[in-house]
């Protein structure tokens, strides 16, 4: 487990060495209250390994923070009546992300509650559609394990899950190489994404 | 009844970018931006949970790698991963998903809240409640019982040579 660092407020929350009401403890996670809460019940799943953002984190702990989580959601809604729950974690300044140590905002939901967290909905023009599942599709297999079938075979039936299978072997085989034809086919997405 | 969105996505391929026996990632088929992906699990649960713990962490640990896909493939600059679960959170299709969504400088989402100035008292009922209900927080599941069939135990007939031979045990 990754040391608490001494200068981050959030590991000496962790310590102790700052006061916060602490709801749940374990050995890899606390959850506390947030003090600037979006609602009543707002709380902070902080891991006590002090990575800057939610992917640095080991795979363990990810799983753990995601079971806490579920049991945090489902306590709130039996305990605090809220008929929902928004969870929210933010990798990136530009994604409010506000402190350096990552964390999991879990927010109780009540009706007409004000705390906003809508998503937008875009409509997903078929060409752009199509240019993100063939451009992610091949690296999303890269990063899991696994593969996609190919573009051509437009219906694909059981049988091809178990080819798929097979062939997870000699996809493992170039774990670091990136391919060029998916990615710069996503160009024209990456502008998309710049415009808003 | 309709078939939910999401459901009908898995079974005829459309939108996903992958799957295995337990999840699928989907492109959003109305995203906030462009790059909007869902993971949600193959089995059709309506909410967070009552998705069992292990596709729980599953689901989890893929959210974590898409937003490193996104930051290499689409150059996000940052990543929100969210739950949007029952209907005042905004919940969007009736099966429990996580989005993970591209963030760049200026894509026009608002995804922060406004902090409310709650009352001491406020603050300290939440805390008790939330601590009360914590003691059931962190214990597994109970793991689902398979039947087992048993097999009856042969009934011995007397004529069985074993049988014969402990009777001559004195």
């Amino acid at each position: 487990m990754a040391e608490l660092s001494d200068n981050c407020i959030f590991c000496n929350i962790l310590k102790g060495a700052i006061p916060s009401k602490k709801v749940y403890d374990d050995e890899h996670c606390s959850a506390i209250l947030d003090i600037n809460p979006a609602g009543i019940g707002h709380v902070l799943l902080i891991p006590k390994d002090h990575v800057a953002i939610f992917p640095q984190l080991p795979q363990e702990t990810v799983e753990h923070l995601a079971f806490i989580a579920k049991g945090l959601s489902k306590s709130m809604l039996k305990n605090l009546g809220c008929q929902g729950t928004t969870l929210f974690i933010a990798n990136g300044a530009v994604a409010g992300q506000k402190a350096d140590h990552t964390m999991i905002h879990l927010i109780p939901r009540f009706e007409k509650d004000n705390v906003g967290i809508v998503l937008p909905s875009h409509k997903l023009p078929d060409n752009v559609k199509q240019q993100l599942v063939d451009g992610l599709s091949p690296l999303v297999a890269q990063i899991l394990g696994g593969k996609m079938p190919e573009k051509k075979e437009e219906k694909v039936e059981g049988k091809e899950a178990e080819k798929k299978k097979e062939e997870i072997g000699e996809n493992k085989e170039m774990p670091g190489k990136k391919q060029d034809n998916p990615k710069s086919s996503l160009d024209s997405i990456t502008e998309l994404l710049t415009r808003g | 009844m309709a078939e939910c969105l999401v459901c009908h996505c898995i079974k005829n391929r459309e939108f996903v970018i992958y799957e295995n026996s337990a999840l699928a990632v989907l492109i959003h088929p109305s995203p906030a931006v462009a790059g909007h992906l869902m993971i949600v699990p193959k089995e059709h649960f309506p909410i967070v949970e009552s998705v069992p713990d292990a596709i729980i962490k599953e689901m989890m640990v893929v959210s974590a790698k898409m937003s490193v896909l996104l930051f290499e493939a689409l150059q996000a600059q940052g990543t929100n991963t969210l739950w949007l679960n029952g209907a005042p959170a905004h919940q969007q299709f009736n099966h429990a998903a996580l989005h993970v969504i591209p963030r760049k400088e200026n894509d026009n989402l608002m995804l922060s809240w406004a902090p409310k100035q709650l009352s001491d008292d406020e603050m300290s009922t939440a805390e008790l409640k939330l601590k009360e209900g914590s003691k059931e927080v962190g214990i597994p599941e109970p793991k689902k019982v398979v039947p087992v069939e048993v097999k009856k135990a042969e009934t011995a007939k007397e004529d069985d040579w074993r049988l014969k031979y402990l009777n001559r045990i004195p």
